[in-house]
């Protein structure tokens, strides 16, 4: 079989708040010094739930795809040294700058390109925008099923069952293939990669494909075919000042802290 | 070791003046005068011989299966020096008082009644003849002498053995431990015996003036004497226990061959192969890029002297007494590893030979997993790379490089880490520092301070504040601290800021070299590149790194630890510790600045320079110190077991009655604040933890330096 | 300018949810006098058409049949599309709920336009549609606006108000849509979350604990604090550290991947504060936070604090709560 994980580097999410600028007139976040961007978590745990299957079916292969800029290939060889066999890397200036539908879309044609392709597993969500959509879209685009927020995800006889978390518990699916399925936090850490891997991932090839290769109007993709215009962004003012309670010792403050609740009516 | 021989030399010396002194005479003894066929003994010997031979030979053929260790041939002086020092002298033996004397009284006892045998030997059988007269008399003092000493040995064996509650020579007792006692007792009892029923038989009558000189053997044939027994039963008696003796004697030397006796061997020779350089240091892996194998998964892949080292171990327990994790109840004990990795060698190393000479696959030889069936994962984990059970053993092993080794397979090669840890280990790669969840940046402990100086390349010194120091809630203040006794001391230095990454210290402890080396490299350029040659550094663990690992890159600076540079500086005045605190202290030693850099002065000066100070000592400090837990990238595990190792630790400190526990290390402190709470749960009267720096700022700048935080 | 909205509603027990009443009310608003309509899809539909109405709503496309249940995206996108294709909206809204998440984008991809997820802000600005979104963890505020047409937006649960009061009695047009078409995924298995009596969703009071408990034990002294609160008003949740370290169950999970809360009360034990957890209750009406670390970003967003070790901190809260009443 032969597996797609999508793959997203991000501002690193553990950036610290004090240390988090936007520039409001270029609507971008300004990186900051000394922390690099990373491999988005829910991707790493999307490639984990490709792997284990590919660990229980011979003759899988999984392609690692993502679309960015040419450090992007970082994310990219992370991921083969978890186990992925090759990577595709969507770094054309074209593609650069778009919203969930232009990744989508060149995602799913990435994809089409490939051919012989049965599963696609993303992140739930990319946890920079948080949107969570380019996995049901591409496998809208594509015409596949799709199974979102997954805990667990086992293959046979064609299918994929999946676990997937909900509000209120879990439910359990079964989706025939080719299909797309996201993946959340709740499958599990991603495995680290055994240093001979990594070597290995330093030899692996990660080829590049051009709007005209996946034939897509460069209209349509990156900035000049997005959809959600962004108008602003900014940091929101934080919350009211802090009333610490008083007293020397934690009993005093404790009591303190009951006393001012109920005054304030809120217990 | 000339203390410890000084009072059998001092006796042997006035016995000596007191055989020149005595007559010249004719004293001497026929040698084998009641014993037929004594050239049976070199039938025994002979045998003797081979049977070593093939013993070690036996076990020098496993020892071959490991790989290379390469250096052991330099430095010879100073090897041979620690073979006489650590192995003819057993310093270490001497870290337990009863242990010392009791082996050494057994071994000088061995020593010097297999000399006195030869002497028999060579005279008897040999063209040499000089038992005879003076020395004669002094032959047969020295003799008893050492024969008593050895008596008294193995009554303390006995003792300690069979009669005091002491538990750590049984945690892993065999057979052979009665054997080699009850053996060496009989050997000394018969000997006496044998020598008593001679001069009964030939010197008690007919020499009076001899026999005195066996002063031991002189008092049993007087007691003998009283059972008045003919010379027909003497004579009888005396053949008999002569050859009693010697077989017991050529027996129990053929012990060696099997038993723990064979670091009568191995401990010099291991010795002679210790290390020659800082402790603190772990080995490189050479080109780490073209290897296929990075750690040590199975038992070939130990160098040969790390093998040797496995047949060392005598079990006595030493290591295990010592050890952080043992002693909260956690699931290591390096004797018991040691104990494990000798067995697996002597269980695969047969199969292993055989599948090395027929060229198969060595790989595929061992039926169990050494990493995770031989020793357990945990016991790996649990490690805090404190050293202590390197530095107690008495015959030279270094757990901790083994230790180490095993990690590096299950990091690199298995990739089978206790999640937290690989969570550090992520962390380290992809930002630079093992804080997961900080919200605090570099700069952060700079706020408040004026004008913070970046270092480039005039400034005499970098301030190396690293990651706990800037990541870590707790221990900005003590960065703050440092950082304003440096300005108040004058002396040129700067920061990095932002520009500081990782030393790859937790990387390297927690077995992964490759990433240990990446960060290493990259530091070492960063250096280079702002032209640093003196690195003064808050924390014990880039202390270590950077002194004693770094060169292994060339990576080659003059590096101090903060307590180093404030104690230098408090020494020729340019901080004045004048307001006086009064406070009750202990002090903890951490690990990588006491046992592995050897540096437990500096605090302590610091210390006693602040006017009103009261230093108690813990039960356990200097070389003796307990890990605090965090070390080894414990700081990152959890940890397994009935308890946590700062609690024990926390205990220590809390049992000396003092107000405060100071000490030099952000991973220290952080272990201390979260053990003080669990151990004393009322906060009144509640220990406090500090670091040394916190003090000094608080003496040196005053209370306003204090509030101005 | 008057435009048309459409609401995808959602069913729960058999009634309206909450936040399909509060997206109506954001609906009615954001009209300006344009034509709301609702979907409603489920055995109960035919019952919740009236409480739309009262909601907000001028027109229902319902459908009762039990086969739209439980919630399979394939036959509620058709059904869905059916009603747009009807209603031709400018703007639909969708909960940021388990429908939400899933039918939001394949609306968008399958209507050829976009969607913004997650909203806690709905306008019009200028006469167009502006979605209003977190993003980055929570540190950043995005604000959108549709460059095709219907905008779909999903909207946050309690960032929209309902109508206040609601239209009692409104009456409005029922139009049926058909039953459910097929669906690609099966449903095999549901199992329910072990979360004991309150939902934490619905708990005026939340207390929640994190990775600065140390450790699984902690949460005893969480759950004591939550029962002597009262066990009918607060419930128990975690951060997400504490639950990737397996100390609480992932149903309890607080935060941009878990829960979002919106309690009266929200009280954050040994929680750094972290932006992704942040997300999921700084809607709470009041939060209190107990650190050890002063500095912790969690102390911004709290409106009383204690700076101290939890173990010493709750048992004399605990007593103190319960010498309350």
């Amino acid at each position: 079989m032969h597996f797609v994980v999508c793959a997203k580097q991000i501002p690193d999410p553990e950036t610290p708040p004090s240390a988090f600028r936007v520039d409001e007139a270029k609507k971008e976040v300004i990186p900051p010094q000394g922390i690099a961007p990373v491999l988005s978590q829910f991707d790493g745990i999307a490639a984990e739930a490709a792997l284990r299957i590919k660990e229980q079916t011979s003759g899988t292969r999984i392609t690692v795809i993502s679309l960015g800029q040419e450090r992007a290939r970082d994310a990219i060889k992370q991921v083969l040294a978890m186990g992925a066999d090759e990577g595709v890397l969507l770094d054309d200036a074209t593609f650069q700058g778009g919203d969930s539908y232009t990744t989508a879309r060149t995602l799913a044609a990435a994809i089409r390109k490939l051919g012989d392709v049965d599963a696609v597993f993303c992140g739930r969500q990319a946890a920079d925008w948080d949107m969570g959509q380019v996995g049901l879209g591409i496998a809208e685009l594509l015409g596949w099923p799709c199974a979102i927020i997954a805990s667990s995800v086992q293959c046979a006889e064609g299918k994929l069952t999946v676990k997937r978390v909900l509000a209120d518990g879990f439910e359990t699916v079964r989706v025939p293939l080719p299909a797309v399925v996201t993946v959340s936090n709740e499958l599990g850490e991603p495995r680290y990669p055994k240093l001979q891997q990594i070597m290995q991932a330093a030899r692996k090839t990660v080829r590049s494909m051009t709007p005209a290769e996946l034939a897509l109007d460069p209209s349509t993709v990156g900035a000049a075919g997005a959809r959600l215009k962004l108008e602003r962004l900014f940091v929101p003012v934080a919350g009211g000042d802090c009333e610490f309670m008083p007293g020397d010792t934690p009993q005093a403050q404790a009591v303190a802290l009951a006393k001012t609740l109920r005054a304030a009516r809120i217990l | 070791m000339g203390a410890w021989w000084a009072p059998a030399l001092a006796l042997s010396g006035i016995a000596l003046a007191g055989a020149l002194e005595a007559e010249r005479s004719d004293a001497h003894r026929q040698v084998f005068f009641n014993v037929q066929q004594p050239w049976a003994v070199y039938l025994f010997l002979g045998a003797l011989v081979g049977l070593l031979v093939y013993g070690i030979g036996r076990h020098a053929s496993l020892w071959a299966l490991g790989r290379p260790a390469p250096g052991l041939a330099s430095e010879i002086p100073h090897r041979l020096l620690n073979a006489l020092r650590l192995g003819l002298a057993q310093d270490k033996v001497r870290r337990d008082r009863y242990a010392g004397i009791m082996h050494w009284c057994l071994f000088s006892s061995i020593v010097v009644l297999t000399a006195v045998t030869a002497q028999v030997a060579l005279d008897d059988d040999t063209a040499l003849d000089f038992l005879h007269g003076r020395y004669y008399l002094f032959f047969s003092f020295y003799g008893d002498l050492f024969g008593l000493v050895g008596l008294v040995g193995v009554g303390m064996a006995l003792y300690r053995r069979y009669f005091d509650s002491y538990r750590r020579i049984r945690w892993d007792e065999r057979l052979e431990d009665h054997l080699i006692i009850a053996g060496l007792g009989l050997i000394l009892v018969s000997g006496f015996v044998v020598e008593a029923l001679r001069i009964e038989v030939t010197e008690l009558a007919q020499h009076p003036a001899w026999a005195p000189w066996s002063f031991v053997s002189f008092a049993l044939a007087k007691v003998l004497h009283l059972f008045a027994l003919s010379e027909g039963q003497l004579l009888g008696t005396h053949t008999l226990v002569w050859w009693g003796h010697v077989v017991l004697a050529f027996g129990w030397l053929g012990l060696i061959a099997f038993t723990r006796l064979d670091h009568i061997f191995f401990a010099p020779v291991n010795a002679f192969l210790l290390r020659t350089d800082a402790p603190g240091r772990l080995a490189a892996i050479e080109q780490i890029e073209q290897r296929e194998v990075f750690g040590v998964g199975q038992i070939q892949d130990f160098t040969w002297k790390q093998l040797f080292e496995l047949d060392a171990c005598v079990r006595c327990g030493r290591c295990t007494a010592v050890c952080p994790a043992n002693l909260a109840g956690q699931p290591l004990s390096p004797m018991q590893l040691i104990q494990d990795l000798k067995a697996h060698l002597a269980r695969v190393g047969p199969a292993l030979q055989r599948a090395g000479h027929e060229g198969g696959d060595v790989r595929s030889v061992s039926p169990v997993a050494m990493v995770g069936e031989v020793v357990a994962d945990e016991a790996l984990w649990a490690c805090r790379t404190c050293g202590a059970c390197v530095q107690e053993c008495p015959v030279m092993i270094e757990h901790v490089p083994t230790i180490v080794d095993m990690r590096r397979y299950l990091v690199m090669d298995e990739a089978r880490i206790p999640v937290p840890a690989r969570q550090a280990l992520e962390h380290m790669e992809s930002r630079g520092h093992p804080w997961r969840g900080t919200t605090l940046q570099r700069t952060s402990w700079m706020e408040g301070l004026g004008e913070v100086p970046i270092f480039d390349g005039s400034q005499q010194y970098l301030y190396w504040v690293g990651c706990a120091g800037s990541l870590v809630e707790r221990n900005l203040p003590i960065t703050r601290s440092v950082f304003r006794l440096l300005r108040a001391s004058g002396a040129s230095f700067g920061v990095l800021g932002q520009e500081e990454t990782c030393s790859g210290d937790p990387a390297r402890r927690l077995g992964n070299e490759y990433l240990y080396q990446v960060l290493a490299r990259q530091l070492i350029e960063t250096f280079q590149s702002k032209r640093v040659q003196r690195v003064i550094t808050n924390c014990p663990h880039c202390f270590n790194t950077f002194k004693n690992e770094y060169p292994q890159f060339d990576g080659r600076f003059e590096v101090l630890h903060h307590t180093e540079f404030l104690a230098r500086a408090v020494q020729d005045g340019t901080l004045k510790p004048q307001h006086r605190l009064d406070e009750s202290l202990t002090y903890h030693d951490s690990c990588y600045l006491g046992r592995m850099n050897g540096q437990y002065d500096a605090p302590r000066q610091i210390i006693e320079f602040i006017p009103g100070l009261h230093l108690t000592e813990m039960r356990r400090s200097r070389s003796n110190g307990l890990c605090c837990g965090a070390g080894g990238g414990n700081m990152w595990l959890e940890e397994a077991g009935e308890r946590r190792v700062n609690h024990v630790r926390t205990e220590e400190a809390v049992a000396t009655g003092a107000g405060a526990v100071i000490s030099n290390c952000p991973f220290c402190i952080q272990m201390f604040e979260d053990g003080i709470p669990a151990v004393q749960p009322e906060q009144a009267g509640r220990m406090r933890a500090f670091d040394v720096a916190e003090l000094l700022e608080r003496a040196v700048l005053g209370p306003a330096g204090e509030s101005a935080r | 300018m008057a435009q048309d909205i459409l609401v995808v509603g959602e069913l729960a027990d058999g009634a309206l949810s909450a936040t399909t009443v509060e997206l109506l009310g954001a609906a009615v608003r954001l009209a300006e006098g344009g034509r709301v309509s609702v979907t409603l899809l489920g055995s109960a539909a035919p019952a919740a058409a009236a409480p739309a109405f009262a909601a907000g709503a001028d027109r229902a496309f319902v459908s009762g049949d039990g086969g739209y249940e439980p919630f399979r995206s394939d036959p509620w996108v058709a059904a869905v599309q059916a009603a747009i294709t009807q209603a031709q909206p400018a703007v639909v809204l969708l909960a940021q709920s388990t429908v939400g998440r899933d039918l939001g984008p394949r609306l968008a991809f399958r209507l050829d336009t976009a969607a913004a997820m997650d909203c806690v802000q709905l306008a019009i600005e200028g006469g167009s549609f502006r979605a209003t979104r977190p993003c980055f963890g929570g540190n950043a505020l995005a604000s959108y606006s549709f460059a095709t047409s219907p905008a779909i937006a999903t909207a946050r649960a309690k960032s929209q108000d309902a109508l206040d009061p609601p239209r009692a009695g409104a009456t409005g047009e029922t139009v049926a849509l058909p039953g459910p078409a097929e669906a690609r995924t099966e449903v095999t298995g549901r199992e329910q979350a072990a979360a004991t009596g309150l939902r934490l969703q619905d708990a005026p009071v939340v207390v929640s604990g994190g990775r600065g408990l140390g450790g699984p034990e902690g949460f005893r002294l969480i759950e004591q604090l939550a029962a002597a609160i009262g066990t009918h008003r607060a419930a128990v949740g975690s951060s997400r550290a504490a639950c990737d370290m397996g100390w609480y169950p992932v149903s309890q999970q607080v935060g941009l991947t878990g829960k979002v809360v919106t309690p009266d009360l929200y009280i954050a034990v040994a929680i750094s504060g972290a932006s992704q957890h942040m997300a999921g209750c700084s809607g709470a009406k009041a939060i209190v936070a107990i650190n050890r670390d002063p500095e912790a970003n969690i102390f911004k967003a709290a409106r009383y604090g204690i700076v101290g070790d939890y173990k010493l901190v709750l048992p004399p809260l605990i007593e103190a709560i319960r010498a309350l009443d």
